[in-house]
């Protein structure tokens, strides 16, 4: 009977702590974080600044605010998490910008507001901070890798079909549609991804079911 | 006198525009999408829309009218843009706890629903990012700065009630499996989003 069973269906368990890069991703299945993605994340160079943005960001500020007590009333530690982000941000907006010149400005408000983004401020105490640290640090790690792969995604997506280009290189000429750098197709493209991947989730969770099944 | 009343003439029509502005043309959750993780939690958890929607507003109107006046000690800071998150966030913060004494004090009716869901309706991206985004017009008057932040909250609670009458249909069986639920309410909220660019004038650059 365990022959029978695929990769996933065995090794579920063990692969939990890795479940935020695509089972339970932040942004296509659970629907968080999305202004960056839908609203910024037109360019690579947007998308690649915001990614390493919120990976830093959240990895250190959930890792350092799983070091508040507990005693603390429920209130007074979101307003601490958020303020450690605020603390996070510093460097991380230094580091963005000795990257990548004008990212500052081309990303405006969305790389402050990870600093209150849903991962800090709901998952911290509903997810994360219910494990052990070494748990958690893989956890919150695959949650904000998975970030990143969308965001790329996105980004890479409505670069090349909306300005024609790839990290500002000119490479599609033929087929451009620069409505694609606004935010409804952001919507849009982030609905389809989502679908997408509710599709291969399926099929990874239940693979013996028919194709009837998952309509 | 009549200074008084062009004074306040001037005061209410920015108010009233930047208001507009901010339900209409500016609207977090269609052009920019800022607050559509909390639209869709509020939606899918069944909330209260337009209570979370008076929290939000009042916590706005209250953060904005402080961060109108904290704001000029900042912007001349060379390293403003490092600071004005941390400070926001202790506005948003203090406002949080107040906002929860007064209702553990004074509301009687709805207590308990209002403590459900004020962390929800406080703590954020819209909030932060309607203060944010505030201050960006750096030369706002007072009336434009209210005006703004109420026009957010009203804003944020009408986008919430469009998702939400649609919700329950693209949740139902008749939306293919793999679209059900959030990827088509996304969808949804992708295509008001290009109505209203087009409602407002806008052309589509193809």
């Amino acid at each position: 009977m365990q022959l029978n069973k695929t990769f996933y269906e065995r090794n579920k368990e063990r692969l939990q702590k890795f479940n935020g890069l695509f089972m339970t991703n932040p942004v296509v299945e659970r629907g968080f974080i999305l202004a960056p993605v839908v609203a910024a994340a037109y360019s690579c160079e947007n998308a690649v600044s915001l990614g390493i943005g919120f990976l830093i960001i959240t990895f250190v500020t959930v890792m350092l605010s799983s070091f508040i007590p507990k005693r603390i009333p429920y209130t007074i530690r979101i307003i601490l998490y958020a303020l450690i982000g605020c603390v996070v941000f510093v460097p991380t907006a230094m580091l963005i910008d000795w990257i990548f010149e004008d990212a500052l400005y081309t990303v405006g408000i969305f790389l402050p507001l990870l600093v209150a983004n849903s991962l800090i401020v709901v998952k911290s105490e509903s997810r994360f901070h219910k494990h052990q640290k070494g748990y958690m640090a893989v956890d919150v790690l695959s949650h904000t890798i998975g970030f990143f792969i969308v965001i790329m995604i996105v980004g890479l997506i409505r670069e090349f079909f909306g300005a024609g280009s790839l990290f500002g290189v000119l490479l599609n000429q033929w087929a451009v549609a620069p409505a694609l750098l606004m935010p409804f197709s952001g919507f849009i493209l982030v609905g389809l991804l989502a679908a997408l991947c509710n599709k291969i989730r399926k099929r990874i969770e239940y693979p013996r079911k028919k194709e009837e099944d998952f309509k | 006198m009549n200074e008084f009343m062009s004074a306040l003439r001037t005061f209410l029509g920015d108010m009233f525009t930047y208001g507009m502005i901010a339900i209409f043309l500016e609207n977090t959750i269609f052009s920019r999408s800022i607050g559509v993780s909390t639209v869709l939690l509020s939606v899918r958890k069944k909330y209260n829309i337009f209570l979370l929607g008076l929290i939000m507003t009042s916590v706005l109107l209250v953060s904005s009218i402080v961060v109108y006046f904290i704001f000029p000690l900042l912007k001349p800071l060379s390293y403003s843009y490092y600071l004005i998150p941390p400070v926001y966030v202790a506005v948003i913060g203090v406002i949080y706890v107040f906002a929860l004494l007064l209702t553990q004090k004074f509301a009687k009716k709805r207590r308990k629903e209002i403590l459900s869901i004020i962390h929800v309706g406080v703590f954020n991206c819209a909030v932060l990012g309607a203060l944010m985004l505030a201050t960006n017009n750096a030369s706002a008057s007072f009336g434009m700065f209210l005006g703004f932040a109420i026009g957010t909250g009203i804003g944020f609670t009408l986008a919430s009630y469009t998702v939400r009458i649609a919700f329950e249909h693209l949740s139902s069986d008749a939306v293919p499996e793999s679209f059900r639920g959030f990827p088509i309410t996304l969808i949804y909220i992708g295509l008001v989003s290009l109505a209203l660019y087009g409602v407002i004038g806008h052309e589509l650059p193809f």
